[in-house]
């Protein structure tokens, strides 16, 4: 896999080579690699590697972007002029914004050598224990693992030359139980092997599926739940696609308020609720590149329930005369103390929910989200998991959600999403619940 | 009766006669032509100039990278050379925000060693890649089946045959996409934003065109050389409407389908046409009533239908869903392999065929990625549960012979499994038309267009929205309504099928992005269907239960 100089002299060759007036540059080299198995054995496993360049020309307000594999200089120089004759043919973009210039784009430490040497023998050894331990506990586990090695230079005409790289491993477990009635997933992901244990996982998945298991349906309606942080990630993660100034200034937005102006300064959730990006987190890593190579910066969005930034694009800040504030990869809500279990034993009656799946939005406006409950959904009696219940499909808004807050526990990253959401276990109440389902 | 009911009857009965001609309107040209029973021809010349292409170059290196494989114990090896490209030119309003290409092109090489699968896959199309791609792809399936050690006693791994093949394919198209400047291209476009910006209270319109080109040639050990390039398009075109006073918006988008044509079938949209229509009905969505909740009759147009298809039927008919391989992600079947040919999931109307051989379905092949014949086969028949979607290693799973010719690999470095089969309901013989469908309702909502979609994993319940929604009642369409949802149980939703259009209110629909697997791949696939008529629990999508 191709180094550092490597890239960046393709770059800076590309740059050279460039005949209109502005130019960006992405180089990215990428390996791959993948583990994958059933319950009855192991299925698909390979190793990929390829070099993706992506080039931006553009002159007088006309632009184009072509990407494509190069491994040699002849393919990247190839992806340029093709980019340089549609940028030419290209209509005018009265929003075109030139490219970033000369900005510092901050490291971020994620990369590990360790990981990155992993190879199918290493994914191999590393999954195994996750098996044999659900295997021995009598339950079915199918499950996967991905280790990525990514290096990238992004570095235009007007000055800008950032890097940046990372490994990535994502390891990711589903028991069932052999009678088909109960199943649970668990994983992990990170950008080190340091901390992850496949045998624990195997473990603590392979018992949660026999707790889950011959569930009982009940009535669908407004209940206290306590979203497990996997769980409340799957909502929040909708905020993430929501939050827009330009949506909201222009009214088209969960954020936008009557009389065409936006919600930021109002109190829109609980006094609890802070929520904020930050891809140089120690623990939490992740790529400080946005778009157009402009750096992802430390942001607080919402800061004690009260709305006080929403992320700008560079044509709508050129607009406005703002700065850009990409949102990055990252999501990080502040939380309390204490895990989900803990969480459980503050709670009356209520339900317990692990996961979500298949969430939608449903209605913009409200943000109102759909989807379903998945891999063990449980009920609450005074203070303790009761019993295990049938899957649940809700119609609910992570807005609501927010703003009906009982509880939050310990924030923890979120092991089965790929953006860094980390989030805390959290009690809701009203959360309402549509319909069930005999899905296990 | 009052002044304001009276009025509001003779509204919705100006409306109940718009709605008519609407209805045909937002609805894309028909591909009607019946399926063939053999793989799709196409003309000698077309095919011919693959031979030009710069994939073809490549051929003696998959050759070199299976022979390679074979050298080193793989049983079986397969070497896929893979170029796809795509075009995407997206506008904001009538300014082109986007212009841009990509092009992947590379070597995924598949092999069998003992009973572990092995893949590898690389961009570097140099000579000496072969045998670092064998070596590889070889380490990676030893790794495999030594950890089928883990598992005691594993499913073995068997290969249903294949008849060794020679053979090139294009897919039907007039225009190459790719050939019209981008330039003409936003102008089609940019004219139809103009017209739909016209209509008051629209605020803000996207559309865009993706074109996708798509060339593989696969070769296997087992004989297999087959060399094919698809061509497929994916208008769209959606009008905002903003009533800031009031602090709401909607929006509403062209319900023309993906498809496996040229640039011919986006011109015979009639896009500028259609535009103004599709923009006053954005508007007319924010003042439209809220629907009344409740068990009722849905007839559901071939816009909406085919989502409805693809989520409850195509995806729990897929053989490695159904034997637990997607577990830890797409999820698992409420179907299994003993249900074939007794379990009942639709009412006696119910027909649905697997066809990749159908006239514009995006799944539309001669031949799979495995070199199997592309077919045409029952899934439901009669209300029955019947067919499977296979591949070569399933196959042998259900006791069947031959592959269904579903595997399918989304690019050079993805490895290919079972993916979908344009999957469709087959029109009713009665020759109903949609008019018919709503003149039987005494009470029920009128659907048409995608919207929000969500299934669980097993794939019993599901809730879709839509893009535009016609109250009816007693027969007639009243009046539009807005934040319509529907929900139900596959099984319920399919045996309540109770009237389905004829042959000539067939339509195609369809998607690029059919998710499964991990890492995850993308499949294109359409499913064709006539109006039908269902019982569903009709919900408003906007406020909670």
């Amino acid at each position: 896999m191709p180094g550092r100089s490597d890239l960046r002299a393709l770059a800076r060759d590309l740059l050279r080579a460039a005949s209109l007036p502005e130019t960006v540059v992405w180089v990215r080299a990428r390996a791959v690699g993948h583990t994958r198995w059933f319950h009855e054995g192991p299925t698909t496993a390979g190793e990929s590697e390829r070099v993706d360049v992506h080039v931006t020309a553009a002159m007088d307000g006309r632009s184009a972007s072509v990407r494509g594999v190069a491994e040699r200089l002849a393919d990247a120089r190839a992806l340029l002029s093709e980019a340089e004759a549609l940028a030419r043919l290209a209509p005018k973009d009265p929003e075109h914004v030139p490219p970033v210039g000369a900005v510092k784009v901050p490291r971020v430490r994620r990369f590990d050598r360790r990981l990155a040497a992993a190879g199918p023998e290493g994914r191999r050894k590393l999954v195994a224990p996750a098996i044999e331990r659900a295997l021995a506990r009598g339950v079915q586990p199918s499950g996967f693992c991905r280790v990525e090695v990514q290096r990238t230079v992004v570095a235009d005409s007007a000055g800008l030359d950032a890097y940046d790289e990372g490994t990535e491993i994502a390891l990711s477990l589903t028991c069932r139980t052999p009678d088909g009635t109960g199943s649970s997933k668990g994983g992990v992901v990170s950008h080190r092997l340091r901390g992850i244990d496949p045998a624990a996982l195997g473990e603590r998945v392979a018992a949660a599926a026999e707790r889950a298991r011959a569930p009982r349906p009940i009535d669908p309606g407004r209940y206290t739940v306590v979203l497990a942080p996997e769980a409340a990630a799957d909502l929040l993660a909708f905020l993430r696609v929501a939050m827009s100034l330009r949506a909201a200034e222009e009214g088209r937005s969960a954020f936008s308020a009557p009389g065409g102006r936006t919600k930021i300064g109002e109190r829109l959730f609980d006094e609890r609720v802070t929520i904020g990006s930050d891809p140089a987190d120690p623990r939490h890593p992740s790529s400080p590149l946005g778009p157009g190579g402009y750096p992802v910066r430390r942001t607080v969005w919402v800061d004690r329930g009260r709305l006080v930034a929403l992320p700008v694009g560079r044509a709508w800040a050129a607009r406005r005369g703002l700065a850009p504030r990409p949102m990055g990869s990252s999501m990080f809500v502040a939380g309390g103390k204490g895990d989900a279990q803990s969480l459980v034993r503050t709670v009356q009656r209520g339900i317990y929910v692990t996961r979500f799946w298949y969430n939608r939005v449903l209605a913009a406006r409200s943000l109102t989200v759909t989807g379903m409950t998945r891999d063990g959904t449980f009920w609450i009696e005074d203070g303790a998991i009761a019993h295990p219940i049938k899957n649940l499909r809700y119609n609910e808004s992570p807005l609501r959600v927010l703003a009906n807050l009982v509880a939050l526990g310990t924030p923890v990253r979120s092991g089965l999403s790929r953006a860094v959401l980390v989030v805390p276990p959290m009690v809701v109440r009203d959360f309402t619940f549509s319909s069930t389902s005999d899905a296990v | 009766m009052d002044t304001s009911r009276r009025q509001l009857l003779r509204a919705g009965l100006a409306a109940s006669v718009a709605g008519r001609a609407r209805l045909a309107a937002a609805t894309p040209r028909p591909f009607r032509r019946p399926a063939a029973d053999t793989p799709p021809a196409s003309p000698p010349d077309r095919a011919a100039r693959l031979a030009s292409s710069p994939l073809a170059a490549h051929e003696a290196l998959a050759e070199a990278a299976v022979e390679a494989a074979r050298s080193l114990g793989a049983s079986y090896a397969e070497a896929r050379l893979a170029e796809n490209t795509w075009e995407t030119l997206a506008l904001r309003d009538t300014n082109v925000s986007h212009v841009g290409r990509s092009v992947s092109r590379g070597i995924g090489l598949r092999v069998l060693v003992g009973q572990g699968w092995g893949f590898a896959a690389t961009a570097d199309l140099g000579r000496a890649v072969a045998k670092r791609l064998a070596r590889t792809a070889v380490e990676v399936a030893r790794a495999q089946d030594a950890l089928r050690r883990a598992f005691g006693h594993a499913r073995p791994v068997t290969l249903a045959p294949v008849a060794a093949v020679e053979g090139r394919w294009v897919s039907p198209h007039e225009k190459d996409p790719f050939e019209v400047p981008v330039a003409d291209k936003a102008a089609l476009f940019a004219e139809a934003a103009r017209r739909a910006l016209a209509v008051p209270g629209v605020a803000r319109v996207h559309a865009g065109v993706t074109a996708v080109r798509e060339e593989k040639l696969v070769v296997t050990s087992d004989g297999v050389k087959v060399h094919q390039r698809y061509v497929r398009v994916y208008p769209r075109f959606s009008a905002v409407a903003v009533d800031r006073r009031r602090g709401r918006f909607d929006e509403r988008a062209h319900e023309a389908p993906p498809m496996l044509a040229g640039w011919e079938y986006v011109e015979d949209l009639a896009l500028v046409d259609a535009a103004p229509e599709i923009a006053e009905q954005a508007v007319q969505k924010l003042h439209a009533a809220v629907v009344e909740p409740g068990t009722m009759h849905v007839v559901l147009a071939p816009s909406n239908l085919w989502l409805t298809i693809h989520e409850s039927i195509g995806h729990p008919t897929e053989l490695d869903r159904a034997v637990g391989m997607e577990a830890n992600f797409a999820g698992t079947s409420f179907l299994r392999p003993e249900d074939t040919g007794t379990r009942r999931i639709g009412s006696e109307l119910v027909n649905l065929v697997a066809d990749r051989t159908q006239a514009g379905g995006l799944a539309t092949t001669a031949w799979d990625d495995e070199g199997v014949p592309a077919g045409r086969w029952p899934i439901v028949e009669r209300g029955v549960f019947v067919g499977w979607q296979t591949t070569r290693e399933q196959a042998a799973w259900i006791g069947e012979a031959r592959s269904r010719g579903c595997a399918h690999a989304d690019a050079f470095d993805s490895v290919p499994f079972q993916r979908m089969p344009n999957l469709s309901l087959q029109p009713g013989t009665e020759g109903l038309t949609t008019e018919d469908l709503i003149a039987a309702t005494d009470r029920g909502v009128y659907i048409s267009g995608r919207g929000s979609w969500s299934i669980d994993h097993q794939r019993y319940n599901f809730q879709f929205g839509g893009q535009f929604f016609w109250e009816i009642e007693n027969g007639r369409l009243t009046r539009p309504l807005r934040d319509v949802a529907y929900q139900a149980n596959t099984i319920d939703f399919w045996s309540s099928c109770d009237m389905i259009g004829g042959a000539g209110t067939y339509r195609l629909g369809g998607t690029f992005s059919d998710g499964k697997g991990e890492p995850g791949q993308s499949n294109a696939v359409s499913h064709g269907c006539p109006p039908a008529r269902f019982r569903a629990r009709v919900l408003v999508a906007g406020g909670g239960a």
